[in-house]
């Protein structure tokens, strides 16, 4: 093999493994902490966690899409194999926005 | 340009664009609350509205392109009201009706930008009588840093394309509200004022 392919293969595997684990997105955490948060009435903390929990159900589902859709694209694409853990992330927000809702239902005296 | 290279960026951009399409989470179309958009216990807006109906969304075909469907909309929709606490337990004294007349994605790019124009309606639960609608019109862009894969980003558009739509409508409605109730102040302070009027 000469220099000059043996620079274009090193180029091409720099290339594609820079591109590997491309699939997914970027996280949105929800603010754990908010600067609204002291002036939250009873009702925006009971509907907000009720709404968060059905946000953790959708990010799971996402999860599980993205493990089957990793079987097809490990076969075509492997490259863009989703590895990111952007739902565990935004997972992770809510539950401990979870908590400082449970903490602010409490002092204001409509606990969850 | 070599032929490798070529073929190289050819099959990148394939890759970029290739994927299967999925529908629109409705999670990521949830407008976090703002202190514009915050609403206290005295509002009219205070859980008064319910959802009518949601229409003009689209299943997405896997084989195609990411798209809005009208159930994750109208959930979209009905936990934004309720955590601005706007959502009304059981019928409200307002029905909303959101009409997704036109979602415009582009069909390739490196940041794409999808504009999302919904138009809603406030009617009188009472009296079935329309009382306010707008039709909002707002783009959204996805970078390419959002996410790599171009179905990927054009799911993330399109959120994003509901997501400001829906914040647009609860600033609308906050306005609105305010409108009506300074009317209704000043309305008052005329009946008060009149001549003649004698208060007991």
């Amino acid at each position: 093999m000469t220099a000059a392919r043996m620079g274009r293969v090193a180029l091409a595997v720099v290339g594609l493994a820079a591109l590997a684990g491309c699939g997914g997105r970027v996280a949105r955490p929800v603010e754990v902490n908010s600067p609204l948060d002291a002036k939250l009435t009873c009702t925006h903390i009971h509907s907000e966690a009720e709404v968060n929990s059905a946000r953790v159900s959708d990010l799971s589902g996402e999860r599980v899409n993205a493990r089957n859709n990793n079987a097809g694209i490990l076969i075509m694409m492997p490259l863009f194999v989703d590895l990111s853990n952007s739902e565990q992330q935004e997972i992770k927000a809510l539950q401990a926005r979870h908590e400082v809702l449970r903490k602010l239902g409490d002092e204001k005296g409509c606990p969850l | 340009m070599k032929t490798w290279m070529k073929a190289m960026a050819c099959a990148m951009g394939v890759m970029s664009v290739a994927a299967c399409a999925s529908p629109a989470r409705m999670n990521a179309m949830i407008p976090e609350r703002t202190a514009e958009t915050l609403i206290d216990e005295s509002s009219p807006l205070a859980k008064a509205i319910s959802i009518a109906s949601v229409s003009g969304g689209k299943e997405t075909n896997p084989m195609w392109v990411s798209e809005v469907g009208n159930p994750e909309f109208s959930e979209a929709l009905r936990h934004a009201l309720a955590t601005h606490a706007m959502l009304a337990d059981g019928k409200g004294k307002y029905d909303l009706t959101a009409t997704l007349i036109k979602l415009d994605q582009p069909i390739l790019g490196i940041d794409m930008t999808v504009t999302a124009e919904v138009e809603y309606a406030l009617t009188d639960s009472a009296s079935g009588k329309q009382l306010w609608s707008e039709r909002v019109n707002l783009p959204y862009t996805a970078s390419f840093s959002d996410a790599f894969l171009g179905m990927e980003r054009l799911r993330l558009a399109n959120e994003g394309a509901i997501r400001v739509n829906i914040e647009a409508l609860l600033k609308a409605l906050i306005a609105r509200s305010k409108t009506l109730s300074q009317l209704k102040g000043q309305i008052r302070l005329v009946v008060a004022m009149a001549p003649g009027r004698v208060s007991r």
